[in-house]
């Protein structure tokens, strides 16, 4: 009887403790380095009364838990990991009171891209970058400007292809990739913004 | 006639001979892959000699240190370090990079010191000793910090060009200098014990971020993370091997007697190489 009272109170307090954190699933892609990933966790630190972090470095995904009245929102959460220098491809937040907020997608594996139809224009161009974050930065970029409907990025032939509407311009897609960090066919990023950019995305010092 | 062939044929038999000589590149330098050990649930990015040829492993994963044997037996846990990154065994201490806690600790089971508290490192991911002094990878400061127990001296700056480097991730002290793993720059660099900047070498290679070294008598061995590869120079920086067998994200090596260890973090393991000529 004792036991089963213990068992029960237990229970109780774990069910207090968890309804009262909200938990915040993030997926950050191409943190293929530990100290890539590690580092992004530590730029989440300071976030008052964070806890549970863990860290799936093959799938990119972060979890963790922040007291509800830390009141920690989708864009602050979004803001971080782009101040640490990583791009967010889905953030989904479960709030202690079970409703769900969520931007992006943190399941998804893929971006698919569009074809382009009626009244619409595919164009394929060079965007310098290197790995699987300068992937995910240059096509939020890309997509960040009205009119585009798919932007595709890939690593290998260094060569990004967008569909849009006729009304959205060439040029506006790409300063809004060079004020991401990425040089591209049409626009050259500062200095400034390049140099905040993770240390495996820096393009421009590579000896290859 | 037959002279003009017997110098044609001689001039080809040289030129051939010159360009095997040029291209040591493909060699294994005398390792030969001998077995692979598991890791399984464990998430090391260090590896460092233990006692009685076991393996100290920094488990950063789940922050902690690990010794296995040599089948991959643990044999020890050692809980409550936070995101160790590179470890060294110098004497009896065991000396961790603890990344995500900006500080060192220096074990001796079961006494722990911590230092590095008030230096400001951002993300500490190697650490080496040698005669009181203490050198530490400081991964997100760009450079190279050194301890003596009373000074604390920085050496470099964040840049490209000689002596600068791009987050460095693993320090060693070896035959009277310094070699840094210059991560990000792709390349190792060798400094004097005070900082001063001595020779770069293995940017020809095209490494694709130069995670962790281990220098031995002869040799320096550097492990190429993304293109999961082992490359060997000798002490000149001149390239005399690269193994790629069983590797997968390797991001840390250590030689021990006639062994190489190479830590493969995404393919949790550990790949051992043997070479008979040790």
């Amino acid at each position: 009887m004792k036991k089963s009272t213990l068992f029960c109170f237990l229970m109780l307090l774990n069910g207090i403790i968890f309804a009262q954190n909200d938990q915040f699933t993030l997926r950050v892609e191409g943190m293929g380095c530990p100290f890539c990933a590690y580092g992004l966790e530590k730029k989440f630190k300071d976030v008052k009364g964070i806890a549970q972090i863990k860290i799936d470095i093959q799938t990119g995904k972060m979890t963790f838990a922040v007291p509800a009245e830390t009141s920690l929102t989708l864009t602050e959460a979004d803001a971080r990991v782009s101040k640490a220098g990583y791009t967010a491809k889905g953030i989904s937040i479960k709030r202690s009171n079970g409703k769900t907020e969520n931007m992006g997608d943190v399941n998804k594996a893929i971006v698919p891209t569009a074809m382009a139809g009626e009244g619409k224009i595919k164009q394929t161009f060079k965007v310098s970058g290197n790995c699987g974050m300068c992937e995910a930065r240059i096509e939020k970029a890309a997509r960040s400007v009205g009119g585009v409907e798919a932007a595709d990025w890939h690593e290998d032939s260094k060569m990004v292809t967008v569909t849009f509407s006729k009304k959205t311009k060439l040029a506006d897609i790409q300063q809004a990739i060079a004020k991401s960090g990425h040089d591209n066919a049409g626009a050259k990023a500062d200095d400034s913004v390049y140099d905040k950019l993770p240390a495996c995305c820096q393009y421009r010092d590579r000896a290859h | 006639m037959k002279k003009a062939v017997l110098i044609f044929v001689s001039g080809l038999v040289l030129a051939l001979g010159l360009v095997s000589c040029k291209n040591p590149a493909k060699s294994n330098a005398g390792w030969n892959l001998t077995n692979v050990i598991p890791l399984d649930s464990i998430g090391a990015v260090g590896i460092a000699a233990a006692e009685n040829g076991n393996l100290w492993l920094a488990d950063a994963d789940n922050n902690r240190l690990i010794k296995i044997n040599a089948t991959g037996a643990v044999r020890e846990v050692h809980p409550g370090f936070e995101r160790p990154m590179h470890i060294a065994t110098r004497g009896n201490a065991l000396l961790v990079a603890e990344y995500g806690a900006d500080r060192l600790s220096v074990y001796q089971i079961p006494k722990r010191d911590t230092l590095g508290l008030d230096v400001g490192f951002d993300a500490p991911s190697g650490i080496d000793r040698e005669a009181g002094l203490t050198a530490v990878a400081d991964f997100y400061n760009h450079r190279i910090v050194l301890l003596d127990g009373k000074t604390v001296l920085s050496v470099s700056k964040k840049g490209t060009g000689p002596g600068e480097l791009t987050y460095p991730t693993d320090v060693q002290f070896a035959h009277g200098k310094m070699f840094v793993a210059d991560a990000y720059n792709h390349r190792v660099q060798v400094f004097t014990p005070q900082g001063k900047h001595l020779l770069t070498f293995g940017e020809k290679e095209k490494m694709n971020a130069a995670t962790g070294i281990f220098v031995s008598d002869k040799n320096v061995f550097v492990t190429d993370f993304e293109n999961s590869r082992l490359l060997i120079y000798n002490l000149e920086g001149q390239l005399q091997g690269i193994l790629s067998e069983t590797l997968n994200k390797p991001t840390d090596v250590v030689q021990i007697e006639d062994r190489l260890y190479v830590l493969n973090y995404s393919g949790r393991s550990v790949s051992v190489f043997r070479n008979l000529d040790k």
